[in-house]
C-alpha cells in the first residue's frame, strides 16, 4: 500500500500532556455539549404544558348559591357535573339524605359548607368517563366494565383497583375552589362510609 | 408542414438559451456519458450508476423500502392538500373532516388516499424490516443502517399515532386516551411523559394542537432527515445486500 508522505504520524505533545489543539477541541466539545443540553432543557421547559383552566388548574366553582342555580337538584344530593374539568361535585349531607331516602329527599340541603367532595369522573380502572349517579342504586356505575362506586367514590364492585380519585376542595370567601393540580388517589377497595349496602341487595344500571 | 420546417422549430428550441441551460450535454450514448448524466443530476445522483444484477430482481426485495418511501411521498402530498381544509380546533376538527368528505372536490378521494397510504405504510415498513431481517441484511457493515431503520419505524408509528387523533371522533379520542395512559406506566417519568404529550391531564384542545404540530411538521421533518441518512448508508455500505 502506497502512503503519501504527509500521511505520516502527526507531531503530538509529550506523553501525559495536552496539546493546544487538543485542548481547543475538548473545549469545543464541552461548549457544544453544554449548549445542546441548554437547548434541550429550554425546549422541554418551553413546551411544558401551561395549564391555566380546566383540569390541571385551580378551579373556582362559585358559591353554593351559584351551584344551586346551575343545578337545582344539587341540594337534593344529585352530584353537580362540572364538565370543563370532568368532575362530580358532591354535596355530602344532601347525598347522604338521597342515599338513605333511596332517591327522595324531603328537606333539601342547599348549603353543605365544607362537607363537599370533588370526584374525578375518570374511572380508575381503565379511564372511562363515569356517568352521573344511577337512579336505581344511587351509585356511580361505570358503563365500560361495570365498576361501581358509592356517592363518595368508595369502590363497591367491578374490576377497578380503588375508589374514584378526587381533588382537594377549599372554601375561599364562600366560594368553592378545587385544586386539580394534585390528584388524591381514591380510597382502597373495602372502604365504607354511610352507604353500607351490598351489590346484591340493590338494583343496578349496569351488569 | 414539410420536414424542413419541423426541423427548424425543433432546432430553434434545442438551440435556445433556456434549453441549453437545462440540458447541458447531448443525449448520452456511451457508457461514460450515461454515467456522467446520472452523476451530474441532483435527483439521479442519489442512485448508483450501476447496480448488481441480483439487486434488480423484484422478488429479492419486493421493493418494500421503495414502496414505503413512495407512500411517504404520497402521504406528504395528500397531507398538504388536507391541511388547506383542516383546523386543529376541538370545535372545528370533526366538522372539517365531514366537510372534506362531503363538500370539497375530490376531498373524500384525497382523505382516503391519505388514510389508506398511512395504513399501508405501516404495513410495508414492517414487511421491509422482516425482509431485511430474514436476508440477514442487518449484519455488518449494515448494522448502523438497521438502527437508522428502527428509528424510521418508530417515526412511522408515531406519525400514524398522532394522525389518528386528528379526526377528533370517539375512536380517536379514546385511542389517544388509552395510548397516553400507557405512557404513565413508563418508569420514573411516566406521569410526566403523559402530561407532556397531552399538554394537560386529559385529552383536550392542547393535545389536539400538540399532535397536529407533531404530525404535520415535526415528525415528517425528522423522518425525512433519517430517510436521507438511510438511503445514503445503502450506497456507502456497498449497495443492496446480496444473496449469501
Amino acid at each position: 500500500m502506497t502512503q503519501h508522505a504527509s500521511y505520516g504520524p502527526v507531531h503530538g505533545p509529550p506523553e501525559g500532556e495536552i496539546s493546544r489543539r487538543g485542548f481547543m477541541r475538548r473545549m469545543l466539545g464541552v461548549g457544544t455539549g453544554l449548549l445542546s443540553l441548554q437547548f434541550i432543557g429550554g425546549t422541554i421547559a418551553f413546551l411544558w404544558p401551561n395549564v391555566t383552566e380546566g383540569l390541571g388548574a385551580q378551579i373556582t366553582l362559585g358559591t353554593a348559591e351559584t351551584i344551586n342555580t346551575a343545578a337545582p337538584q344539587w341540594a337534593e344530593g344529585l352530584p353537580y357535573v362540572y364538565n370543563q374539568a370532568n368532575l362530580f361535585f358532591v354535596n355530602v349531607p344532601a347525598g347522604q339524605a338521597r342515599v338513605e331516602g333511596e332517591g327522595l329527599v324531603t328537606t333539601p340541603i342547599p348549603d353543605p359548607g365544607d362537607e363537599v367532595v370533588a370526584l374525578w369522573r375518570k374511572c380508575p380502572h381503565l379511564g372511562c368517563q363515569v356517568p352521573q349517579l344511577c337512579e336505581a342504586s344511587q351509585w356511580f356505575e361505570c358503563l365500560c366494565h361495570g365498576s361501581k362506586y358509592t356517592i363518595l367514590g368508595q369502590h363497591r364492585d367491578g374490576p377497578a383497583p380503588r375508589g374514584l380519585d378526587s381533588f382537594p376542595v377549599s372554601v375561599v370567601d364562600g366560594e368553592y375552589v378545587i385544586d386539580t393540580r394534585e390528584v388524591v388517589s381514591g380510597p382502597p377497595a373495602g372502604t365504607t362510609g354511610f352507604d353500607e349496602r351490598t351489590t346484591d341487595s340493590i338494583d343496578h344500571c349496569t351488569g | 408542414m414539410s420536414n424542413g420546417e419541423r426541423g427548424g422549430i425543433s432546432r430553434f428550441i434545442r438551440e435556445s438559451a433556456v434549453w441549453r441551460s437545462l440540458f447541458r450535454q447531448p443525449y448520452p450514448t456511451t457508457s461514460r456519458t450515461r454515467a456522467l448524466a446520472v452523476m451530474n443530476n441532483v435527483f439521479l445522483h442519489l442512485h448508483p450508476v450501476r447496480v448488481k444484477r441480483h439487486a434488480v430482481r423484484y422478488t429479492y426485495t419486493f421493493c418494500l423500502g421503495g414502496i414505503s418511501f413512495f407512500l411517504f411521498l404520497a402521504l406528504t402530498l395528500t397531507g398538504l392538500y388536507l391541511m388547506f381544509f383542516y383546523v386543529p380546533s376541538i370545535s372545528r376538527a370533526y366538522q372539517d373532516i365531514q366537510v372534506i368528505e362531503a363538500s370539497v372536490a375530490f376531498g373524500s378521494f384525497v382523505r382516503n388516499m391519505h388514510r389508506w397510504a398511512a395504513h399501508l405504510m405501516v404495513l410495508t415498513v414492517f414487511l421491509h424490516m422482516i425482509r431485511v431481517f430474514y436476508h440477514g441484511a442487518y449484519k455488518p457493515p449494515r448494522e448502523f443502517n438497521w438502527v437508522v431503520g428502527v428509528v424510521l419505524l418508530f417515526c412511522t408509528l408515531w406519525l400514524s399515532f398522532t394522525g389518528y387523533l386528528l379526526p377528533w371522533d370517539q375512536i380517536a379520542f379514546w385511542a389517544i386516551t388509552v395510548g397516553t395512559q400507557m405512557a404513565v406506566y413508563a418508569p420514573l417519568v411516566g406521569a410526566e411523559t403523559s402530561f407532556f404529550l397531552l399538554g394537560g391531564i386529559q385529552v383536550g384542545q392542547d393535545t389536539l394542537l400538540r399532535f397536529y404540530v407533531m404530525h404535520v411538521i415535526a415528525f415528517p421533518l425528522i423522518t425525512a432527515i433519517f430517510l436521507v441518512v438511510h438511503f445514503w448508508r445503502i450506497r456507502k455500505d456497498g449497495g443492496i445486500s446480496g444473496p449469501v
